[in-house]
């Protein structure tokens, strides 16, 4: 197929607020190939949520999105509200975050699903309940054919999120986004349910676009990965690319406040100092400047674009980073970047 | 792990406690699922779901002073209308006993134009919850209506409905009452008037409290949720979010039931309500009133009966209040 799934061009999402217009997302551009998965991580603010949001025109109305969404070629911004919810469900599924609360708390599992399905599909309710069945064990649900009549305060979060899922394969959709599933689950289900996404890509055939701040689902899962700041892409390129040969120091800082089994036990989490910037009002400069500790003077004055950068594979092109150093932090010329922090002087 | 032994508990308990404990269970089910127990389905664990509403009504079936008022209140109906089918006197006939006190023939006595009193009371009686589940049956629909679309909207249809409603809200109520009752009052069976009266000003308060209500629905995830699977906002209000609204809109509606008929009362009462031949407690009342010292039958059984009346009705809608009190519950959602 040589359309992409999705495809994302300049996206600028602004909130007019009383203090001014937040710039929540400032010109981010990625594909989506059919059956890929493409991660985002980044710190909370940095729009990942508002770019799915943007995707599934779920924004507020007084956002001010501009750019180019497009879905298998058909431009989505400015699409009527009616048209647009043909695309919902059919198109693009989303999972939310909390499965706690994204469950309507007086209907059956098995309505919900059931729901879904009707919403776009012509089909007795005999057969949508049938499908309903299937599908909870698709997503790995013991024993669906009775669980499919349970309410959601009956299943645990994991089965929860488990039938969010379900849901959203429900219409058979091209493109999945979820926006941090596992976040708010136990790390022991975590993986259940990344296994039931895995389940669902591969039978829906979709592209799956996960939001997730947490680094190790990203990379046991995607295909490719992007790493936002401040409502920008400021790393982009293949998992192994960015996992491998970091090139921008945000990037390298994310992944070195994760703690490694393979160290000797007694480094410190190194972390990132300070915090995010406003999205407020205009800037010049870096927007991680302040943060990173090889800032120069250009840093401040001039915005880094997002360029070619060496890549871990062969695909040239692929690996793109937004740093005026990226070549030499992607070399690991500046060796540890973020200090160890304070010295460890409690005995271990 | 306690989950295990809770749940043995839980088998052995004996019938009464039942249903306490079944919604006890169900908080044991989310723990037990939530250490996701292997096999998913240990026994008890499943095949028993119950719906919100019938844990809401389990709660509701266990509050002894709300089951007096179900009682009552239907006891109160049933005898209403067997009474207006199988009583030798019907509420029109008239005897040729007059002012009799209560006797074996008239348990009630007999008014100054030789009515059986007994027939008439129950008669007031129908004719007085016939009014009031029709006022409520309206109130609700109107206020549900407006309401939902108001909360969920927002915005300037937000703005326009909930001026309109504070309009009605300023009438004074008694006033508008008595005039448009003035009008229908003419015409004597015109008991469904009146109920429309009483149903086009009693319909706010639903209005405010499904709008409250809506408004807060409208930001939970679900909402979203159906949204992003292409949900129309009309499927959306009607099948995922009014669901959800439906316990204070039956208290609501229990309590206007009763207000429905403290108004017909007071209508009846003034003249300007229901009109003779026909007889509602209120105007029953006002007939007996002036006899109160002396033929003492004719104002104590109608205006007992009307505060039996709208005493069940209030009970039963404080054991809904209590049964749908999110407070009480111990199943999260």
């Amino acid at each position: 197929m040589a359309e992409p799934a999705l495809q994302i061009d300049r996206l600028e999402v602004d909130f007019p607020t009383k203090d001014g217009v937040v710039h929540a997302v400032r010109g981010v551009d990625f594909t989506l190939e059919p059956g890929e998965v493409l991660g985002i991580v980044g710190e909370s603010g940095s729009g990942k949520s508002v770019t799915a949001l943007a995707t599934m025109g779920l924004l507020p109305k007084s956002a001010d999105v501009r750019g180019s969404i497009r879905f298998q070629g058909r431009e989505l911004l400015g699409l009527k509200e009616k048209q647009m919810t043909k695309v919902r469900g059919t198109g693009i599924a989303m999972i939310f975050q909390d499965p706690m609360t994204s469950l309507n708390p007086v209907y059956t599992i098995g309505w919900q699903i059931t729901e879904a399905i009707l919403a776009h599909q012509d089909m007795s309710k005999d057969a949508a309940k049938a499908r309903a069945v299937e599908l909870l064990a698709k997503v790995g649900i013991p024993n669906p054919s009775e669980r499919v009549d349970n309410y959601p305060h009956e299943f645990s979060g994991g089965m929860r999120q488990r039938a969010v899922i379900a849901i959203g394969m429900a219409n058979d959709p091209e493109v999945i986004l979820a926006d941090e599933p596992t976040t708010a689950l136990d790390v022991t289900v975590q993986a259940q349910v990344l296994d039931s996404l895995r389940t669902a890509l591969s039978e829906t055939g979709a592209a799956l676009l996960l939001i997730t701040h947490d680094l190790g689902v990203i990379a046991g899962i995607s295909d490719r990965v992007l790493v936002m700041y401040a409502g920008r892409a400021v790393e982009t390129g293949t998992a192994e690319d960015v996992f491998y040969k970091p090139s921008m120091p945000y990037t390298l800082g994310l992944l070195g406040s994760l703690p490694r089994l393979d160290s000797d036990g007694n480094e410190r989490l190194r972390q990132i100092p300070g915090s995010p910037p406003s999205m407020m009002g205009d800037r010049t400069g870096c927007p991680f400047a302040p943060r990173c500790p090889l800032a120069t003077e250009i840093c401040i004055t001039t915005e880094p674009d997002l360029v070619v950068v060496p890549s871990v594979t062969s695909a040239v092109g692929g690996h793109r980073a937004a740093c005026h150093f990226a070549v030499e932090v992607g070399r690991g010329d500046h060796g540890k970047v973020f200090s160890d922090g304070v010295v460890d002087d409690v005995v271990a | 792990m306690p989950e295990p032994a809770a749940q043995e508990n839980f088998v052995i308990q004996t019938p009464e406690r039942v249903a306490t404990v079944e919604a006890g269970a169900h908080t044991l089910a989310g723990v037990g699922a939530g250490v996701e127990l292997s096999g998913g389905d240990v026994h008890g664990l499943s095949g028993e779901a119950k719906s919100q509403f019938q844990i809401v009504l389990n709660r509701f079936f266990h509050q002894r002073l709300a089951m007096i008022g179900v009682a009552t209140f239907v006891l109160l109906g049933i005898a209403s209308i067997v009474v207006g089918h199988f009583w030798q006197y019907s509420y029109t006939t008239i005897t040729n006993n007059l002012n009799d006190p209560p006797s074996w023939t008239n348990p009630f006595g007999t008014n100054s134009i030789g009515n059986d009193m007994f027939a008439q009371v129950m008669a007031g009686v129908e004719k007085d919850i016939e009014i009031a589940l029709t006022v409520a049956a309206m109130a609700t629909l109107i206020g549900v209506t407006v309401g939902a679309i108001a909360g969920f909207y927002r915005g300037w249809v937000d703005t326009l409905l909930m001026r309109f409603v504070d309009l009605v809200l300023v009438l004074p109520v008694l006033a508008v009452l008595i005039l448009l009752s003035a009008k229908l009052s003419k015409e004597s069976n015109n008991w469904l008037g009146l109920a429309f009266i009483i149903g086009i000003l009693s319909w706010t308060y639903v209005a405010r409290l499904v709008r409250a209500d809506f408004l807060s629905l409208r930001e939970r995830d679900f909402v979203e949720a159906s949204r992003a699977l292409g949900a129309t906002n009309r499927r959306i209000i009607v099948k995922h979010m009014l669901p959800n609204a439906v316990g204070p809109i039956i208290v609501n509606a229990t309590l206007t039931v009763a207000l429905s008929i403290v108004f017909e009362s007071t209508l009846s009462f003034l003249g300007l309500g229901v009109q003779p031949p026909a007889v509602s407690l209120g105007l029953l009342v006002d007939q007996g009133q002036d006899s109160a010292t002396t033929e003492w039958w004719l104002f104590v059984f109608p205006v007992a009966f009307l505060i039996v009346l709208i005493l069940s009705i209030f009970l039963i809608g404080d054991g809904l209040r209590e049964a749908f009190d999110p407070k009480k519950s111990r199943v999260r959602a």
